[in-house]
């Protein structure tokens, strides 16, 4: 979720940004003016020119301040620190030139714009406009006052009024924009909430669904293909037992919690040891190769999801292909485990298979995207199907038991 | 959307629309002030052509800006960054030339705060890094500039008071500008930070009330028919064609409806859901997606919360007809197409309306979003890539 902050955090996060581009500012043009004031001093030994430099210290040290604790206090305090200094810059400065200075000097303009994008405290148009203009007053009345003192000539300055102009615009225009804007902002945190949702949900039904294929469907298919008489004392067994967990336990709340456990203790109790022995008993021969333990380096939920995959691909092959023998090939890296399901049956392709596309589809490949993992199906009518499971392994998994 | 940029702009769209009337005013005072200020500078100007010609830089600048700056042509490219500066700062050049050996106060001269204001007027757009690196290299152009022209100043300073005069407003405003960014984008990523923590916590806490909702409807459909059938036959009923026929029939009809439910997309369930939340309709509003290759399951998720986002605005918007609206989604290569359409009766302009908000995030997680309203048929296209 990036679309940006909701409504009620934007303004003080847009405040902060102003306030902090206004600090720049301030400090950029505070230090230009000490480096002016240095090199005309560095050029002209007869004046002293250094104490209107030492004026502008304090100003910068209260920025530092506000710029770390934007509050009224500091606000306040910058506001009169920084009338204090342009008095005494006006006056150091004009001081030495009685006969040339203005006060609309570029040297005295720089901290009454600095005083102008004071940046305080609160939140909204109306109150940054607020401290531009008490900036913007309390600057132009220091110089003036100073220049009463020195007999400088007081001059409009068109600089510092050009400025508190263009910034009052500025949040002016930025207010009156974000009003009209940020109606929409509501609506896209609960299109990202209800999207959220709408994945969780999702995911859910993939592993309930996949969960009814796996049990009632294939029991379905089973009691479709038994012959006249009593149902088969296994497969009655098995109906009894996922009719009851499905109907009677919270199978979907925590699928996980029994399988973690058991899964874990090692490979002849986990699940997928489980789904290749059923279907051996289904009549499957089933030839075991590679790395078993490798499957213990998954997490449970993958653990689970691989097991009932395969034990879907392995249904797959003796209901649709036409053989009685499948391979099983497991291998793992420090990062991943494959599973490979081999068969030489008579292959299908997988767009074409629409009768059954639920079962791969559902079963084996949803089930395993929605836990991270990646299937890929090779099958061609007639030379049989390979198809790859792959899953991040875990790093914290309890050390593999020896194969059994 | 790929290549996210640390640009308020594409982190956060709103944002930079709320920041969109800075480019205007940027657009209409920057050339008011720069021919005001040549016209008060009339007398020092030795070549009016050249201070012409940079005039009319500055106006292809600001022209370029607002053009660009558009939320339906976002992202703004480091190009177009590029080309407004570059041009700024010809501009600066020309008025320089045009005033070579006559300019008495370097003060006075408008180059150098407009290349600064054109920074302000960029800064919703582009990354800090770029406008920082952009903006001293700038500055020290203007500064170079002010050191060939510093014999003419009648000012008695030394050169380098003329080259801090010249850089400092664009180094101010350029750093300004990098400094609002960074602000905005660090606090878009703390959000980002917590809203991903939350929305971990509503995973946890939604999801068991989610999964039993959804096995409720599981063990809804297994009671109808699946629960007796096997019931009976754990009681004892033996099997026999009627039976093995029955079991057919249960699966086929619980396959048909897990295929349904398997088949409908997110987009479906959107439109679906905006369509029956259409206040003051008697018939809930059927929006149709047309999607045969499940291609919609390819968007990520900051692009179906964009679209699920406008898909809800344009359903709750007054004007909007509720009568033949389509989402068509198709491949196009490597890439899905999409072209929505739908009736908007409505004089007003709905790229700049109530909807304009929605558009420009929509545009900024589909890069090359194209919007139509010839009245009242509204047509968006757009595409991404399958995933």
């Amino acid at each position: 979720m990036s679309l940006g902050l909701p409504g009620h955090l934007a303004p003080h996060s847009e405040s902060r940004a102003f306030a902090r581009a206004s600090h720049v500012i301030s400090f950029v043009i505070l230090l230009a003016d000490i480096l002016i004031i240095l090199s005309l001093q560095s050029a002209d030994t007869e004046r002293i020119l250094w104490p209107a430099a030492v004026a502008i210290l304090p100003i910068i040290a209260v920025l530092w301040l506000l710029e770390r604790y934007r509050s009224w206090f500091y606000t306040l305090t910058y506001l009169i620190v920084g009338t204090a200094s342009v008095f005494w810059l006006v006056l150091a400065g004009t001081g030495q030139f009685p006969e040339q200075s203005t006060t609309d000097s570029l040297v005295f303009t720089l901290p009454k714009i600095a005083l102008i994008l004071v940046g305080g405290a609160g939140i909204g148009a109306p109150k940054a406009i607020g401290w531009s203009v008490v900036g913007y007053v309390l600057g132009e009345g220091a110089a003036l006052l100073a220049a009463l003192q020195t007999g400088a000539t007081a001059a409009f300055d068109v600089t510092a009024f050009g400025v508190l102009v263009v910034s009052t615009l500025l949040f002016t225009v930025i207010g009156v924009s974000r009003r009209r804007v940020y109606t929409a902002q509501p609506s896209l945190q609960r299109a990202a909430r209800d999207e959220h949702l709408s994945d969780i949900r999702h995911r859910i039904e993939v592993r309930a669904a996949a969960m009814l294929h796996d049990t009632i469907l294939n029991h379905l298919a089973a009691v479709a293909a038994s012959p006249d008489g009593e149902l088969r004392h296994d497969l009655q067994g098995r109906i009894e037992r996922d009719l009851a967990v499905l109907v009677g336990e919270e199978w979907l709340v925590s699928p996980d919690r029994e399988e973690s456990a058991a899964d874990r203790a090692g490979w002849v109790t986990s699940r997928m040891f489980r789904a290749i022995d059923e279907a051996r008993e289904l009549g499957l021969d089933v030839v075991l190769s590679g790395d078993r333990s490798a499957v213990l380096r998954l997490d449970a939920q993958r653990q689970l999801a691989v097991g009932l995959a395969v034990k879907q691909c392995l249904v797959n092959v003796l209901k649709h292909a036409d053989t009685d023998h499948a391979e099983v090939v497991i291998y793992g890296s420090d990062t991943e485990v494959s599973v490979m399901i081999i068969d030489g049956g008579k292959g299908f392709s997988e767009r074409e298979n629409s009768v059954d596309r639920l079962g791969l589809r559902q079963s084996v490949r949803r089930r395993i995207e929605t836990v991270d993992g990646t299937v890929q199906v090779w099958s061609t009518p007639g030379t049989g199907t390979s198809i790859l499971i792959r899953l991040p392994a875990c790093d914290s998994v309890a050390d593999p038991e020896p194969v059994s | 959307m790929s290549g996210v940029e640390r640009a308020v702009q594409q982190r956060d769209p709103l944002a930079a629309m709320i920041g969109r009337p800075t480019s205007y005013l940027a657009a209409v005072v920057v050339p008011v002030y720069s021919a005001g200020s040549t016209w008060l500078a009339r007398d020092s100007i030795g070549n009016p052509a050249l201070a012409a010609l940079a005039l009319v830089f500055v106006a292809v600048a600001s022209a370029t800006l607002v053009v660009q700056s558009s939320p339906l042509r976002a992202p703004l490219t480091a190009r177009t960054h590029a080309a407004i500066i570059v041009a700024a700062l010809v501009a600066l050049l020309l008025s320089a030339l045009s005033m070579w050996d006559t300019d008495a106060f370097l003060r006075d001269d408008w180059g150098v705060p407009v290349v600064g204001l054109f920074y302000v007027g960029l800064a919703p757009y582009r990354p800090a890094k770029e406008l920082v690196t952009s903006g001293m290299l700038a500055a020290i152009f203007a500064g170079f500039v002010a050191v060939l022209q510093a014999d003419a100043f009648v000012t008695a300073a030394p050169v380098g008071v003329f080259v801090i005069v010249a850089a400092m407003p664009i180094v101010a405003m350029s750093l300004a500008a990098a400094a609002f960014v960074d602000v905005l984008v660090r606090g878009l990523d703390r959000w980002r930070m917590r809203a991903d923590r939350a929305f971990t916590a509503m995973t946890g806490e939604r999801g068991v009330s989610i999964a039993r909702s959804v096995q409720q409807d599981s063990v809804t459909v297994l009671n109808q028919e699946v629960v007796p059938f096997f019931t009976a036959l754990l009681d004892g009923a033996v099997v026999d064609e009627a039976t093995r026929q029955r079991a057919r029939q249960i699966s086929d009809e619980v396959r048909a409806i897990m295929v349904a439910d398997v088949d409908r997309s997110w987009l479906e369930g959107v439109v679906e859901q905006a369509g029956d939340g259409v206040d003051g309709r008697s018939e809930s509003v059927s929006t149709v997606v047309r999607d045969d290759h499940r291609l919609a399951e390819h968007m990520t998720t900051d692009e179906r919360t964009a679209l699920r986002a406008f898909i809800v605005a344009l359903h709750a918007y007054p004007s909007f007809v509720d009568d033949g609206a389509e989402i068509v989604i198709s491949p196009e290569g490597q890439r899905c197409e999409v072209l929505m359409r739908a009736r908007v009766d409505s004089d007003l302009n709905v790229v700049k309306g109530p909807l304009a908000p929605f558009l420009a995030v929509v545009r900024v997680m589909f890069g090359d979003l194209q919007v139509e309203h010839e009245q009242p048929d509204l047509t968006l296209r757009f595409s991404y890539e399958q995933r």
